[in-house]
């Protein structure tokens, strides 16, 4: 029996050695592509009456999300769900709490046409772009081409591959440097793996790398049906994608609704629902503690060179 | 011409098909190789997963899960890709691909879940780790060996024992956090092994292989089909190359048979000409040129009409046009005017050419100049009345020779009849000389007998007596040589006997004086019609003939022998004799006239032409020579005279 439990400790030990992989400190892009992104990130116009951009639902320097539970869209219209943050979103396997989009590109489409988000289409954005000059010559030098919906979901993609915060604590840790976390923030990490944190909040952004039931050993109680609502398989009910845990110090409120608002209050419901475990609260100070390390540089944006 | 375009045409077609299969072939086999390639990929991909997911059942980075998914996704991705960029036309293998994309797709759905359960399973197992064992009791125990075991016991009917747990309480955090994460591990385990069947059951292993089998049987027959072809196209170029050898051989000959024509044509002395469908000259060759005296270049681009004389009627022209025009040949004599005003004659055939459709294309003049053969016919033409006047003159000399001939011939014949009157009277004195001797030694006698008183009446009236008798012998004999020598002009019936007798009456006596044996067999007792008179000379002729030679050749018991017979109608004398016969260098001209073995016995050489003239021209017959072993035999032979 402990033999048992022994060889299985080692092995978990060993292999939750390879599970969380730190960000690279650089990341590939497009320059000029990306330039485009950005202007296009923050241009109003890409809503239906010019009020709101990618921007106004992530503030990219406060965590890359709107701090608040529900995002508001046009004509102050309240959404359905908690804005992920764009941060690191690129190391995300898919985009949205129910996974639709697989890419950042994808994503790019779904809040423009989405009523109570920009509530606009491709179509007229194109139509309000295309007098203004700047976007013509940028399009048609990067893209040779006329200003498109295409166009435009590649080049703001390509700006949010660069919103990458790394050299968070915890990841100079795993690049070797032991000093860089505390002794109760060490064990945090070791309560986050030996308890099955890790077994859904791994790879390089710790998350958004799984889709997984919310409520797994007790009910969760949410109106969301999650992935049902686009796969309609039964099997998909009350699934969302486990959330990156990155800058997560920074993305308040948690969880699909944003209906949880402090850090420690989504660890606790999060070990209630999820993990299945009580812990004491050392224990769980020590895990908020873990993870406030996850916290990166501050985004660098990228800038037009003189 | 259309028909070489529509063959070429086809040919090419045919060509191009059979290069089609054959680089297409080449393409497959490429294709096929990376299309292999990449089911091995996806055959790879497959296993390392199927291995993946047995092995780390301590815990998934769902990173490299992830990745491991895309791999599949991907890998297939570029496997359709390349399928369908090769447009490979195969029912079977397009299906079998879709089954294989469907498949595949399944098995990604598949995954996706077994993440998040094999997450739970990672997190619930993590948790039933920290249980304390010792806080649990006998069956939490159990329950926890069990659970730990899962792996390892796959024939646990896990539902009974989902449904065991309900009946469980729990009485400590640990035996709590044992039950839940069981129930967890225990539905959850479930549902891994439900995903696991759907999984096996897609068989994707299986159906790779199969789509890598399909694809090589399909390569396999597009090779083939690509070996078909090149064996088609050797055959075809083999044939193309004896079609072409064939080809150009006849080619070459008909070069070289055109051009013997054309030079034919070039050199020929006769004209021709080759217009085309107006008329307008295209070709003339050399003895154009020399007859008409226009050179190629002068000739080319005019018409026939150059040579026109104005003299030759407008109705000559239209019939000619016509004639050619309906797509028949003309000929006829044409009178040209050449270059320098000289008249010339042509015999010209002029025919249309025609066009492989049947249309008038051309016509060509094939022309003689006969001016000179038209001369020649002027000058026979005269020559012939100038001939014809000499004929005319001719006949009238003919009749002035044969006349004179005839004056000859009756010349001769008096000749003849002169000399064969001259041995008459030679013969005649020789029989007259014994008579005429015994008259006169009668006469003396009786002057003797007068004189010596010794003459009585009885010996004056015998020897006068005597005397008469010889004057009747030589009467007798007068007349018998005078009817023998008169030419009787008519026909009158005799037979060969009598005429012999009359014969023998002449010569017999002289025959006999010489010894010479006389041998008669007559056997031709037939009275036939004849000049008779004309006939006993020539026997009398062959006779005397006869009698000369033997005297002449001093032969030893010579004899003459007559024999008559008749055959078949013919009547016919022979006389032979034992002279020795008759020289053959000399025996064909015995008959000419003037030819004679006696010249230095003063011979005329008349009897035998005579003789032969007699038989042959009046009395019809025919008179031959031949030599027995002997003598010569002359031979007459005659027919009824029908007068």
């Amino acid at each position: 029996m402990k033999k048992i439990i022994l060889f299985l400790i080692t092995t978990v030990g060993l292999f939750s050695q390879e599970l969380i992989t730190p960000i690279p400190l650089t990341v590939k892009y497009n320059y000029e592509k990306a330039l485009l992104g950005k202007k296009l990130f923050f241009d109003r116009r890409l809503s239906h009456d010019n009020t709101i951009s990618c921007a106004s639902c992530h503030f990219l320097d406060e965590g890359g999300d709107d701090n608040i539970a529900i995002s508001i869209g046009i004509d102050k219209k309240v959404g359905i769900r908690n804005a992920p943050t764009v941060l690191n979103a690129v190391y995300n396997v898919n985009q949205f709490w129910d996974g639709r989009a697989r890419s950042l590109k994808g994503q790019v489409k779904g809040p423009i046409h989405t009523s109570f988000e920009m509530g606009s289409s491709f179509d007229d954005i194109v139509k309000k772009l295309s007098v203004d000059r700047d976007y013509i010559k940028r399009f048609r030098s990067i893209y040779r081409d006329k200003i498109t919906g295409d166009n435009i979901s590649d080049a703001i993609a390509e700006f949010e591959k660069t919103l990458i915060t790394p050299n968070a604590r915890f990841d100079k840790f795993l690049r070797g440097d032991k000093e860089a976390l505390s002794a109760d923030e060490l064990n945090g990490y070791r309560i986050f793996k030996e308890y099955g944190c890790i077994s859904c909040h791994n790879g390089v952004n710790i998350g958004g790398n799984l889709m997984q039931k919310m409520g797994v050993v007790e009910k969760y109680e949410t109106s969301d049906f999650g992935r049902f609502n686009v796969t309609k398989k039964e099997k998909d009910k009350f699934h969302f994608k486990v959330p990156s845990l990155r800058n997560v110090e920074l993305t308040a409120p948690y969880v699909h609704d944003g209906s949880v608002e402090t850090l420690r209050s989504a660890v606790e419901i999060v070990l209630k629902y999820q993990v299945g475990i009580h812990l004491k609260d050392k224990e769980i100070e020590d895990i908020v503690k873990f993870l406030k390390t996850l916290t990166g540089e501050g985004v660098k944006l990228i800038e037009e060179k003189r | 011409m259309r028909n070489t375009f529509i063959s070429a045409f086809v040919l090419l077609s045919l060509v191009l098909v059979l290069g089609y299969n054959i680089y297409n072939a080449d393409q497959q086999r490429v294709n096929f190789k990376i299309i292999t390639h990449q089911i091995n990929n996806l055959l790879f991909i497959n296993k390392d997963f199927d291995l993946y997911l047995k092995n780390s059942f301590a815990g998934d980075n769902f990173d490299i899960f992830q990745r491991k998914i895309d791999l599949h996704e991907n890998e297939f991705r570029v496997l359709e890709n390349s399928f369908i960029s090769q447009d490979i036309m195969n029912e079977e293998l397009n299906s079998v691909l879709m089954d294989l994309k469907s498949s595949m797709e399944k098995k990604i759905e598949i995954l996706e879940y077994m993440k998040s359960y094999r997450a739970i399973l990672n997190n619930s197992f993590r948790v039933v780790r920290k249980v304390e064992i010792t806080d649990l009791s006998e069956r939490y125990v159990q329950l926890y060996q069990l659970i730990i075991s899962i792996d390892k016991n796959p024939n646990i009917n896990i539902e009974k024992k989902i449904i065991d747990l309900d009946k469980l309480r729990y009485s400590n955090s640990n035996e709590e956090y044992t039950l839940k994460h069981s129930r967890v591990i225990l539905e959850y385990q479930l549902k891994i092994d439900e995903m696991q069947t759907l999984l096996k059951k897609l068989d994707i292993d299986k159906k790779l292989e199969n789509f890598n089998d399909l694809s090589e049987s399909y390569i396999e027959d597009a090779v083939n089909r690509a070996s078909l072809s090149v064996s088609v196209l050797f055959i075809m170029l083999l044939i193309l190359i004896i079609i072409y050898l064939i080809y150009s051989h006849r080619l070459s000959f008909l070069i070289n048979e055109l051009s013997k024509f054309r030079t034919t044509v070039e050199s020929s002395d006769n004209i021709v000409v080759i217009t085309d469908k107006d008329k307008v000259i295209k070709y003339v060759n050399e003895a154009f040129t020399k007859t008409t005296g226009y050179t190629v270049e002068e000739a080319i681009g005019q018409k026939p009409n150059i040579l026109k004389d104005t003299q030759q009627s407008e109705s000559f022209y239209k019939n000619l046009n016509e004639t050619i025009y309906s797509g028949k040949k003309w000929s006829g004599e044409f009178t040209n005017i050449d270059k320098y005003g000289k008249h010339s004659y042509e015999k010209a055939s002029i025919m249309p050419l025609f066009d492989n459709k049947g249309e008038i294309e051309g016509f060509v003049a094939i022309k003689l100049d006969v001016t000179h053969e038209i001369k020649m016919r002027q000058d026979l033409k005269n020559s012939k009345d100038h001939i014809e006047e000499i004929n005319r003159n001719l006949e009238d000399k003919i009749k002035e020779e044969v006349d004179k001939n005839r004056e000859k011939d009756k010349q001769l014949l008096q000749q003849s009849r002169l000399a064969q009157m001259g041995e008459m009277i030679s013969m005649i004195a020789h029989q007259w000389r014994q008579p005429l001797a015994a008259i006169g030694s009668t006469s003396s006698a009786l002057t003797i007998k007068a004189k010596r008183n010794k003459l009585d009446n009885q010996q004056i009236i015998e020897l006068s007596g005597k005397i008469s008798t010889y004057t009747q012998h030589l009467s007798e004999t007068i007349d018998d040589f005078r009817d023998f020598f008169r030419s009787n002009k008519e026909l009158s019936e005799t037979t060969y006997n009598e005429m012999i007798s009359s014969v023998l009456s002449i010569v017999e006596m002289s025959i006999r004086n010489k010894n010479i044996n006389l041998n008669q067999k007559l056997e031709c007792t037939d009275k036939f019609h004849t000049y008779t008179n004309e006939l006993k000379q020539v026997i009398l002729n062959l006779v005397k003939n006869a009698e000369d030679v033997l005297t002449d050749r001093d032969i030893k018991e010579p004899y003459i022998e007559i024999r008559t017979f008749s055959n078949s109608g013919y009547y016919i004398l022979e006389v032979s004799d034992n002279g020795g016969g008759i020289d053959t260098d000399i025996v064909d001209h015995i008959f000419d006239p003037y030819f004679s073995t006696k010249k230095d016995k003063n011979g005329t050489g008349l009897g035998l032409y005579m003789s032969k003239i007699i038989i042959e021209e009046h009395c019809k017959g025919k008179l031959n020579v031949s030599n027995s072993k002997d003598g010569a035999v002359f031979q007459i032979v005659l027919g009824e005279i029908k007068c």
